[in-house]
């Protein structure tokens, strides 16, 4: 029997087509029946004009995307020997805005789109607090953001070669009090980082939930993981069978499907799962290799590794404010060249995995402008024998609402999928 | 061979002071104008900014030769029917006659003074239509001037009142569909007509200076004293 | 289109379009008082729309007291530049505001406005009006999917016909039969939905760039072909609240004035309510004074942008935009693009991905779009013609030295 379906509550919306055979998901179709065309826009401007217009790509992810769209000019610049000089302190102010975007969106992601859905598997009706829960830490957060970004979403205080803004100590305090606010909200409902790292509260409660759902038995991973950028959070490469191994960015391949505005990412030939599990295993990190391992790569990791990043963004972005050396320049750009050509590619590690932004640049105007979305590598469709890493995990889902709570593991967001 | 002039009045005092108003309204707006669209020259950092006021000084000798301006175009504009001198307007009405005085001082100018056949003792249909192509450059100035200098009275105030701003959105409002929908695209027309009234200005003095030399009827003092030389006889 | 182009040419002449007139006289605003008391009476003996949250009741659980809700009630009151005496009226019609339904839809977009309104941004208190309103429908937000969603929305367009807001994140894209978007099971283009959603709201208010003017999707080359709402919805009472992300304080306002009025702001020529439209980023920026004094940033991180110099010659876009962002400030009031030494976009005016370009001076941008506009920049383009006219002149009068004198030679003979 065949039944179709339709899914919304994904940020922007996909449909979504599931395959039932006795009872159980048997296949699942995600199309993006939607684009805006970003990548054509952008071609024919002058380069810098990205740093206005990448960022739209997304009201959710824009400062990753901004960000990518920045190391692209500063990658081009480098191999054409343009000199300019990134200052420590205009490396930790991006940093912290880095970190900031990513723990609001792993918070909003845990309390607005995973918990409702667990809740829903549960047949138990959703708070009503949850929204209030994760806006308190997220105005918290975007607003240190803001301190030094000028507004999010959308900000645009980068420029090649450093940062726009000049941020005073009390700014730099103002923003760390927020931190810390934001701190305490996580070691009240989510981790106790006393002794050791523990699921308290509303962590505490989705492990129940899922335990309760007998979720935590099958697997609904994917064993090839990749994080392709180096950042101050975590490191590249390529997690497969175990083993990590470098990353090759020759590697990456995109293709165009048919029947959806999205094109797919593939690595070498495989579909890769990127995201915050991906970056835990490939960094080791000692508490997800342990469940990882005692979970075989459930749901369970995949939801616990995403909020427990946000956890270490926090003490991250705590170091990088306290690093932050306020007599230092903020942007050091020492090019007087008029017309520039270049090719280059940047890569950030944004909250749902790796993000890619590629330029080729002749006498000042983008001549090709291309962008590898995260869930491009997570949502790839593959064939019948070589399905892509959420469509793979859906398989054997014993209910639809099984079946989104691990699509939403992965955190579809067409937003930006589709450009 | 002595040649015998008759000297012959082609502009009245109040028409020079007029010109020469406008030349150096003209040649203030410019130099004050590309400053505000660019500032090019830097203040010294060490000034406190109340001492300063750059800006403000280039914005305010702007508006000031905008209003100068202003003022002389509705003479200019009044003195086109009712000058008791000469009715520019007259030369305007595309009749057989003006047309034909058009294309003969276009020829004179292309043949190099090889052909003249009209009359030069008085302002001849072609530099008519020129100098009305100035002022039609100058209004769309004025006009998409004011639009781009009431966007800073948005409140309706203004130190004469508030009909002046209300007048201002009345007359100007226009400019901004005209140009294009934006008020980006009126500063861009106010800026590309600047470059055209450059252009203009330089044909001008040009061809003034051309006339006199190869007319030989002393047209350069015209806008000086006032009169020019013709021959006697013609 | 040639209709768009009847109406604009209408608008020519129009002077109501920009000013603001925040003193229209005492007998106006007491008029005004006396038909908001009544119609805020109305508002309260109607029932309370949607999920029923209680303003008073959420504001207490956020350990907000009564004094901060009437200083938030007091602030609002001069933002939407009505008289102090309007104060209590305001803060009554924000806690009947919930009986305002609300229906918003995501169209084509990058969910930013989303973002901005109900999740991160926003002085808390409008955040927390924002949040009793009604929302009777939201596709990121609301907690249904699927049929389900689709089934929501239907019974709330029946329930609250001709009553509800509706507002509209997004850009409309009418390329390919409008193809570039659809939604809902039946694939019905955002063009369709939007109208049919439209049809029966009292108003609808578009949100952010995209739904005012068609945003970045309608940037050159608009390969989607997309257009702001204000381009297909004819017939209803149309709001557009730009700026890219909009300001969440102004979606109360136009929100809370409708509560309290029945009724739209007064709109300026592009729809933009005047309170928060009326006034140039420029005329209360706060580096201001550098802009009068000449000084000015000259590159990113020179002595300048240490000095919180003027960024006008950096690209600001200040002196071409009305927003009330150097008032209000985003993210909790916290800062702005101009605070962290970024000029202005200019984001709330129209055609700004393409007209108002990046951040280069604005006398020496590339400043038209890629396609259908003169690649040079003005400034290169006029001296191209004062060149051409000088090589004609040049020519000119090359050949009249030499052919002019030959002339007055034969003549003298």
């Amino acid at each position: 029997m065949i039944k179709k379906d339709i899914i919304e509550k994904i940020e922007g919306e996909a449909d979504v087509v599931f395959t039932q055979k006795n009872g159980l998901i048997k296949d699942v179709n995600l199309t993006f029946p939607y684009m805006r065309g970003v990548e054509s826009i952008l071609e024919g401007r002058d380069y810098r004009d990205a740093l206005v217009i990448a960022p739209r790509v997304c009201g959710i992810c824009s400062h990753s995307h901004l960000i990518a769209a920045v190391h692209t000019i500063e990658d081009g610049m480098r191999r054409e020997k343009i000199k300019f000089t990134l200052s420590d302190k205009a490396r930790h102010i991006r940093d912290f805005a880095i970190a900031c975007e990513l723990i609001q969106n792993h918070i909003k992601w845990f309390y607005l789109t995973i918990l409702p859905q667990i809740y829903k598997v549960n047949h138990l009706e959703v708070p009503n607090d949850l929204i209030k829960k994760a806006s308190k830490a997220t105005y918290a957060i975007t607003k240190a953001m803001a301190i030094f970004t000028g507004q999010w979403p959308h900000a645009s205080y980068v420029v090649p070669g450093g940062v726009s803004c000049d941020p005073s100590y009390v700014e730099i305090m103002q923003a760390k009090a927020l931190v810390d606010e934001v701190l305490e909200l996580v070691r009240a409902s989510l981790f106790d980082d006393t002794k050791e790292i523990r699921a308290i509260g509303d962590l505490h409660r989705a492990l129940e939930m899922l335990q309760r759902a007998d979720l935590l038995s099958t697997s609904h991973g994917s064993e090839h993981f990749l994080a392709l950028a180096d950042t101050f959070f975590s490191k590249s490469g390529e997690y497969k069978g175990a083993t990590r191994f470098d990353v090759d960015i020759k590697k990456v391949k995109e293709s165009q499907r048919e029947d959806s505005k999205a094109k797919e990412a593939l690595y070498g030939n495989d579909f890769v799962e990127v995201g915050p599990l991906a970056r835990a295993l490939i960094n080791q990190d000692a508490i997800i290799m342990r469940l990882q391992k005692e979970h075989s790569g459930n749901i369970w990791s995949r939801i616990f590794a995403r909020v427990y990043e946000g956890y270490v963004l926090l003490l991250k972005a705590k170091e990088a404010l306290e690093s932050i050396d306020v007599s230092e320049p903020s942007c050091v750009l020492e090019h007087n060249k008029k017309d520039i050509s270049f090719a280059g590619i940047g890569i950030v590690e944004a909250a749902r995995g790796s993000l890619i932004h590629e330029v080729v640049v002749k006498d000042n105007h983008i001549h090709t402008y291309n962008i590898i979305t995260p869930s491009q590598w997570n949502l790839s469709r593959g064939s019948a024998d070589k399905k892509g890493v959420a469509r793979a995990s859906v398989v054997g889902a014993r209910s639809k609402e099984e079946a989104y709570l691990i699509l939403r593991s992965f955190d579809l967001c067409s937003v930006c999928t589709t450009q | 061979m002595k040649t015998d002039y008759k000297k012959i009045e082609r502009m009245t005092p109040a028409m020079r002071i007029i010109h020469w108003a406008n030349a150096i309204c003209m040649i203030a707006a410019i130099i004050t104008g590309l400053y505000i669209a660019h500032p090019y020259y830097q203040s010294f950092i060490a000034d406190g900014a109340v001492d300063k006021y750059v800006m403000a000084w280039n914005r305010w000798a702007h508006f000031i030769s905008a209003i100068i301006f202003d003022v002389t175009s509705i003479v200019v504009a009044y003195l086109y029917f009712f000058s008791r001198f000469e009715k520019p307007y007259k030369k305007l009405i595309p009749n057989a006659k003006n047309v034909k005085e058009f294309g003969e001082v276009i020829l004179n100018l292309l043949t190099l003074n090889r052909r003249k056949r009209f009359d030069s003792t008085h302002s001849d249909s072609f530099n008519t239509v020129y100098f009305t192509i100035f002022h039609l450059l100058l209004f769309f100035m004025l006009f998409t001037g004011l639009q781009l200098y009431v966007h800073g009275l948005e409140s309706g105030e203004s130190s004469i009142g508030t009909w002046w701003p209300a007048l201002l959105h009345i007359s100007t409002d226009w400019t901004i569909p005209v140009t294009g929908g934006t008020l980006m695209d009126v500063r861009i027309a106010h800026h590309i007509t600047m470059w055209l009234i450059v252009v203009w200005m330089v044909f001008h003095i040009y061809y003034q200076i051309w006339r006199t030399i190869f007319w030989e009827e002393g047209d350069i003092a015209i806008v000086i004293g006032g009169s020019k030389f013709v021959k006697d006889g013609k | 289109m040639a209709e768009a182009r009847d109406e604009s040419i209408k608008k020519l002449f129009d002077a109501k379009s920009a000013k603001v007139d925040t003193n229209k006289g005492e007998e106006y605003f007491s008029d005004l008082y006396e038909s908001c008391k009544v119609r805020i009476g109305e508002l309260k003996d109607m029932p309370i729309a949607g999920r029923g949250v209680d303003l008073r009741k959420a504001l207490e659980d956020d350990g907000f007291e009564r004094r901060d809700f009437l200083k938030w009630a007091s602030a609002t009151t001069a933002m939407l530049m009505l008289p102090a005496s309007f104060t209590p009226l305001v803060a009554e019609a924000a806690e009947v505001m919930n009986r305002i339904p609300v229906v918003w839809i995501e169209l084509s977009d990058c969910a930013g406005n989303s973002e901005a309104l109900l999740r991160s941004d926003g002085p808390k208190i409008d955040e927390i009006v924002l949040d009793i309103i009604s929302l009777e429908f939201h596709e990121t937000l609301q907690a249904a999917a699927g049929h389900q969603a689709e089934k929501q929305l239907e019974e709330a367009l029946e329930l609250f016909k001709g009553k509800y807001i509706l507002f509209v994140e997004g850009a409309i894209p009418l390329g390919i039969d409008g193809n570039f978007g659809t939604i809902g099971a039946k694939a019905e283009t955002f063009k369709d939905h939007l109208l049919r959603l439209a049809d029966g709201a009292a108003a609808v208010i578009a949100v952010g760039a995209c739904a005012t003017y068609g945003g970045i999707p309608a940037a050159a080359p608009n390969p989607t072909d997309a257009v702001g709402v204000m381009d297909l919805v004819k017939g209803k009472p149309i709001i557009n609240i730009p700026a890219c992300p909009a300001n969440p304080a102004n979606m109360v306002g136009v929100v809370l004035h409708y509560a309290l009025t029945g009724s739209v702001p007064e709109l300026d020529s592009l729809l933009r309510p005047k309170f928060a439209f009326g006034y140039r980023i420029h005329d209360n920026c706060e580096r201001r004074a550098h802009f009068d004094a000449g000084e000015y940033v000259e590159e990113w991180g020179d002595e300048g942008a240490k000095n919180n110099f003027c960024l006008y010659k950096m690209g600001c876009k200040g002196p071409m935009t009305f927003n009330n962002c150097s008032i209000i400030r985003y993210n909790e009031a916290v800062n702005w693009p101009i605070g962290v030494g970024r000029g202005c976009i200019g984001c709330s005016e129209p055609d700004f991905w393409d007209k108002y370009a990046y951040e280069r001076p604005m006398a020496n941008a590339h400043i038209k779009a890629p396609t259908g506009g003169v690649e040079k920049t003005v400034d290169e383009f006029g001296l191209g013609l004062l060149t051409a006219a000088g090589i004609g002149i040049g020519i000119h009068a090359a050949a009249s030295a030499i052919a002019g004198k030959k002339n007055s030679d034969e003549k003298d003979v």
